[in-house]
């Protein structure tokens, strides 16, 4: 089964008096478990226009809501233009901005963050400047379901 | 001002047919209020671990991580959940994991809290704001 490694390095020389760098690395296991085999992953790389409204970046599939399994997620802002940003929503609540260059790493279930088991846990992007931007993803989850919308024809 | 360099590497030699072997960098310019990496035990009530105060439009960004033992010594498998105040969850730790994320109040007064699920659990975090 696929083994996955994410590793993590937060560096400075002059936050603090001394230089800091914050190590950690972590193997992306299953819910609840340390069984690795994450088998399956979808990446991509989307334009963001900016038109008023939020797009579903990843969408939280109806197949998964009611299951625990468990996903991480990696997302960035490829723009270079330093005032441009995107925000990133978790059931419309923003979390927060990601500025030009910026990437986010977390742990995504798409159960239940809001504790309803609802249809409503996408990951939700919208751009409010500049634009478009380019922004990449990656989820990779234990699902054992097709992770796919289902077709509706 | 003070900057911070996150980087990420994410490493794979079967999760695809391709080796996986991705790293992204980013360089961040900080000021204050930054809080450096921290420890605290973290009970199962969010609201008494808020570890990112409450701000209307403040963008931070925020390093946690679950050290995997109830007071660095006692190894648990308890879960953390990652909530914006009023019990939103991001996500859910677990022993070992990390994240790490923007975070800005977005208008409404929200700040970061840790829940742990079932039992108490040490994490660690930090984050620094956006000059």
């Amino acid at each position: 089964m696929a083994t996955t490694t994410a590793s993590i390095t937060l560096s400075s020389q002059d936050i603090l008096s001394n230089a800091i760098s914050i190590s950690s690395s972590s193997t992306l296991y299953h819910d609840n478990t340390t069984a690795t085999g994450l088998t399956q992953f979808k990446s991509g790389r989307v334009n963001v226009y900016v038109t008023g409204g939020s797009f579903d970046l990843i969408p939280a599939l109806a197949s998964e809501e009611a299951s625990s399994t468990n996903s991480y997620v990696y997302i960035c802002n490829k723009d270079t233009t330093a005032t441009n940003y995107v925000t990133i929503s978790i059931y419309n609540e923003v979390i927060g901005k990601l500025y030009a260059g910026d990437w986010m790493f977390i742990p995504w279930e798409q159960n239940d963050p809001v504790g309803d088991n609802g249809s409503d846990n996408d990951i939700e992007v919208e751009a409010f400047v500049g634009g478009p931007q380019t922004i990449e993803w990656m989820v990779f989850t234990e699902s054992t379901a097709t992770i796919l919308d289902a077709s509706g024809d | 001002m003070p900057t911070l360099i996150p980087t990420l590497t994410l490493t794979s030699t079967d999760a695809t047919s391709d080796t996986l072997n991705f790293s992204v960098i980013d360089t961040l310019t900080t000021t204050a209020p930054n809080v450096n990496l921290s420890q605290i035990v973290v009970d199962t009530t969010g609201a008494n671990n808020i570890i990112v105060a409450a701000n209307d439009n403040k963008q931070t960004w925020v390093y946690i991580k679950h050290t995997g033992t109830t007071d660095g010594s006692t190894v648990t498998t308890a879960h953390c959940d990652i909530e914006i105040t009023g019990d939103v969850a991001v996500g859910t730790l677990k022993p070992g994991e990390f994240c790490w994320f923007p975070f800005c109040g977005n208008g409404s007064s929200k700040g970061v809290q840790l829940q742990a699920v079932g039992s108490s659990v040490q994490m660690e975090y930090a984050y620094w704001t956006k000059a």
